[in-house]
């Protein structure tokens, strides 16, 4: 995959991970008996590593060559749109799973995702997001017997 | 004609997702739940047990294995005291280390003394462990080495909780003692004193026939009240005058949710009972090296309060051993 | 032995039945292998209630074929999707993938398939050759040469991952997320936040799934198209498979070398396939000097973590069988279908019941065999999948998944864990923090930790003990020597390149 982040973006990532590297540090040390011991260890050497991690794209985003800050900007823009677009999807999918299940969260997913996000026709739409469902159907709770999630609402 | 495909695919997840229908008991499908994951003894155990129990419940009934493992069978366990009470789900539980968390003061999602017990399937002993290499022939060989190392599984189980309270009654203590403890599983407890992390440990027997039959460990003493038949040479605690470590086993019964119908109960406790004196299960269970010593439902039960008070007795020696 | 050898052989051609369970085995197991979250564990359980009325011999037959399949299985998801089938298959995902991207999947599972079945093989004679020694090498392995094993595995892959910092930061990452969950050692809870879900830890296959194929599914939906875009329909040949056969022909070393790292670490008990395939992985793209493309399509890259994938079941019977300590998840199965059938592992099994571990063995390599002629020909139609529109695909794939994921241990927690871990996937690709380091980091941490705290215990915190243990101390060495691997490299090239630059 292309490396589109910027410098500034890589520097912010190396600081978030700082932090996260120190919060569980911190943590560790409230660990009774041996559980901390390991976990402190790891944790130092977690912390060294990103501070190293944020000087070194600190240096890079102060030096004169970069410069090349926001090109691109719109395709880029786009890009975050999309991004946020697909992570929604997968949002609304667990929604859907937890709520109802997968034998009713399958169909209604895949069918919302190819009407409103692919554009397809509701003929279309249908058909995929049963014959998906038929599938998982008869694979996993026929074949395999398996009890799948029912979904909170059905008294999972 | 799509149409037509898409209508009946609708009909038959519908059909798929219908409900039990009335009847005698029992109409549908019953899972015993196993705490545990697959391949272990209780998995066995439920594995060997489940088509003999289906066939004294009736012609078209199955009887499903379902490993429900995490939180060291706290959860299989709770989902079971949770289910519905119709007699559909059972599940298989593990005395005393379902009563264990309770003695160490954790807090637990169930409540033994409620559910619904059909009966005892085994009951299995200890037995105390050393290096065949090692040179030590009894307990009092055991008593005088000044560096003992006993090797366990994690800090929580049956098998930890046998190996203080026999440390403590074989008066042990004083020593340089170490609880190597961490080990995932009994085979790798057992490998390890081979291997001589260790020089002494305490498993269930059927575990560690294996062992001492290759040469490579030998057993000082089992708990119980009788010796065990693989062992014919090696005496009980309480013959070399540890009654204390007597009580000292792992059992396995089978239970359902509080509150079934009695009708449905006793139709289980009967068929389990059947099964417990069919010949060609106790054939299947000697092949799979189970030690089957049944129990009906009430006597199952009255181990739970058995137990409790047995480990309550030694819960000072109970606490993690590498808490540091 | 011989005599055990010619036994089993003859036993198995004695009754046609004998080739139906191998057959239904190896259908079951690339069923089983292809779909992630299901995986050889859950097919042999899935399959026990079949085995009672059996034979012994039979029953492992059955489960002979479905272990033998599994892995060559999930590497057709693997390479299609990024998904891979199964967690040994994640590394095939490093360059099967790229390889679909550019219009030659059906090389990749061929290469795949074959690499499956000769590196498979290999393992299994090279397991014949060590059973003998099988408990004396079990033996050598105390908790603080497992220590310095897990340590190995870290650092080889560390080192080949490319960014090394981020590598390493992926790897404490990914033993943080191994912390979480309850300690046994030390009795506490550890980042759970009361959570029952977490009380025992993350399992590895949701992780996987979400790393690799939904992250995967979220960058293409980010692209659009579909995971091919060289090529059309026209281009799909049937030839290509064949092809990737060649390669493995020509490339028999590195089969040759993951089949002895697959057959070594599946040999001890805990590590497991990811390891094994991971570790081949890495030391293919260390020996590879002459155009390493490794991690952009390098046929080497499919073929060195698919043979030690196979490979690693042979390992995994040496425990098993030597001690009925079980090598991986599916020996524990396996282990439960022995005892079912009267044959308790352990040091006896060995020596009381040799024909019955050629049977199997026998059966093992027919199996991946059979496994590798029936993908490689499925192979045609299963390549069309790549063309598939992104639209159609994404959906899917992620149901499927998330299925998957809820089917490992029937606990919802799983399917919201691999959604979380599909979007740290996303990120990490993003970011360029590479994900590889992270998954091992993931799978060696309870290892690691645990057998540093028994050897504490065992030496009484004097940490030097780990040098008094020959095993530990040889382990310790290779990590530095790997660790050293990337420098030598530098120099040899400023050696033979003086005047120029060194990045």
């Amino acid at each position: 995959m292309e490396q589109s982040s910027n410098n500034r973006t890589s520097l912010a990532v190396a600081i978030l991970l700082l932090i996260m590297a120190i919060a569980v540090l911190v943590t560790a040390y409230d660990f009774r008996g041996g559980s901390g011991i390991f976990p402190r260890f790891i944790g130092w050497i977690f912390v060294g590593l990103t501070f190293t991690e944020c000087l070194i794209q600190l240096k890079v985003v102060l030096s004169p060559s970069a410069s090349s800050a926001f090109n691109e900007s719109t395709l880029v823009k786009n890009k975050i749109i999309k991004e946020f677009q697909g992570v929604f999807w997968i949002v609304f999918f667990l929604i859907l799973l937890y709520l109802t299940g997968f034998l009713i969260g399958i169909p209604l997913y895949i069918f919302s995702f190819l009407r409103l996000s692919a554009k397809r026709t509701y003929k279309q739409s249908i058909i995929m997001s049963v014959t998906a469902t038929i599938l998982v159907y008869v694979l996993f709770i026929q074949l395999l017997q398996y009890r799948l999630f029912q979904g909170i609402l059905f008294g999972a | 004609m799509r149409f037509l495909i898409i209508c009946t695919s609708i009909l038959v997840i519908l059909a798929g997702c219908s409900g039990n229908t009335e009847g005698e008991f029992p109409q549908e499908n019953i899972s015993i739940v196993i705490p545990y994951g697959p391949g272990g003894g209780f998995d066995t155990t439920v594995r060997v047990f489940a088509p003999y129990f289906a066939a004294q419940l009736g012609e078209d009934v199955n009887v499903l294995p379902q490993n429900m493992p995490g939180t060291g069978g706290r959860r299989g366990t709770a989902s079971i005291y949770r289910a519905d009470p119709d007699g559909y789900t059972v599940g298989i539980l593990n005395l005393p280390g379902l009563v264990l968390p309770s003695i160490l003061g954790e807090k637990v999602d169930y409540e033994l003394n409620q559910m619904s017990w059909i009966g005892r399937i085994e009951s299995q002993d200890y037995v105390l462990l050393v290096q065949e290499s090692s040179g030590i022939q009894s307990i009092e060989d055991l008593q005088a080495v000044d560096k003992i190392t006993f090797v366990s599984i994690g800090y929580g189980t049956t098998v930890l909780a046998a190996i203080q309270i026999a440390a403590e009654q074989m008066g042990l203590m004083d020593k340089d003692l170490k609880f190597l403890t961490g080990y995932s599983g009994t085979n790798d407890q057992l490998v390890a004193l081979v291997r001589g992390d260790g020089n002494a440990t305490i498993s269930p027997i059927s575990t560690a026939v294996q062992y001492v039959r290759s040469g490579n460990l030998r057993p000082l003493a089992v708990t119980g009240n009788k010796r065990n038949s693989n062992f014919p040479d090696t005496p009980t605690f309480s013959e070399l005058g540890f009654p204390g470590l007597t009580d000292l086993n792992v059992q396995r019964s089978l239970a359902g949710p509080p509150g079934m119908d009695p009708n449905v109960l006793s139709k289980l406790r009967e068929a389990f009972l059947r099964v417990m004196e069919d010949p060609e299960f106790l054939a299947a269970a000697a092949l799979a090296a189970m030690d089957v010593a049944p129990l009906n439902g009430d006597l199952a039960a009255a181990e739970i309060e058995t137990n409790f008070s047995y480990y309550e007795k030694f819960v000072t020696n109970l606490s993690n051993p590498n808490q540091l | 032995m011989f005599e055990s050898l010619l036994t089993a052989f003859s036993y198995l051609l004695s009754d046609g039945i004998n080739f139906i369970y191998l057959a239904l085995g190896v259908v079951v197991g690339v069923l089983f292998g292809i779909i992630p979250g299901l995986g050889g564990a859950t097919a042999i359980a899935l399959l026990l209630p079949l085995t009672f009325g059996m034979a012994p011999e039979q029953a492992i037959i059955l489960m002979g074929g479905v272990m033998g399949a599994v892995s060559a299985g999930g590497a057709v998801t693997a390479i299609l999707l990024n998904t891979p089938g199964t967690a040994p298959n994640a590394a095939t995902c490093f360059d099967g993938y790229p390889l679909t991207k550019q219009g030659k999947a059906g090389l990749a599972i061929g290469a795949a398939a074959s690499a499956s079945a000769i590196g498979g093989a290999f393992g299994l004679i090279i397991l014949v050759m060590v059973l003998p020694v099988a408990k004396t090498v079990v033996l050598w392995f105390g908790p603080p040469a497992f220590f310095m094993l897990a340590l190995l595995g870290l650092t080889s892959l560390t080192v080949s991952s490319g960014n090394m910092l981020r590598g390493l930061i992926a790897a404490c990452i990914g033993l943080f997320i191994g912390f979480v969950g309850y300690d046994e050692i030390g009795g506490t809870e550890r980042y759970t936040g009361g959570s029952d879900y977490l009380w025992d830890g993350l399992s590895i296959v949701p992780v996987l799934i979400g790393l690799f194929a939904i992250a995967e599914m979220l960058v293409l939906f980010v692209k659009g198209g579909s995971i091919t875009e060289a090529g059309s329909q026209s281009s799909i040949r049937f030839t290509d498979t064949l092809q990737g056969i060649k390669a493995t022909l020509k490339n028999i070393k590195i089969v040759m070398s993951g089949s002895v790292i697959g057959t070594l670490i599946g040999a001890v008990p805990g590590i497991g396939g990811v390891v094994a395939s991971f570790m081949s992985y890495s030391f293919a793209s260390q020996i590879t000097k002459d155009d390493n493309n490794f991690g952009k399509g390098d046929i080497r890259g499919v073929i060195a973590p698919e043979s030690a994938n196979n490979a690693k079941d042979g390992g995994g019977l040496i425990p098993t069988l030597a001690f009925g300590v079980p090598g991986t998840a599916e020996m524990a199965l396996f282990l439960g279908v022995l005892i079912l059938h009267g044959l308790n592992p352990g040091p006896m099994l060995l020596i009381e019941r040799e024909y019955t571990i050629f049977v199997l063995i026998l059966t093992m390599l027919g199996a991946t065999i059979l496994s590798t002629a029936f993908i490689c020909m499925a192979a045609y139609y299963l390549v069309r999948i790549a063309y598939i529109d992104s639209s159609i695909l994404i959906p899917s794939v992620i149901s499927v998944s998330l299925v998957g994921a809820y089917a490992v241990h029937n606990t919802i927690g799983d399917v919201f864990a691999a959604a979380f871990f599909g979007l740290l996937g996303y990120l990490m690709i993003r970011y360029d923090y590479p994900r590889i380091t992270l998954v091992i980091a993931l799978v060696l941490c309870s290892l690691m930790e645990r057998n540093y705290t028994q050897s504490m215990i065992m030496f009484e915190g004097n940490w030097t003990g780990f040098f008094s243990d020959n095993t530990a101390l040889v382990l310790f060495l290779c990590s530095i020597f790997a660790l050293c691997i990337p420098l030598l490299q530098a120099l040899i090239k400023k050696r033979k390149n003086p005047g120029g630059t060194i990045e």
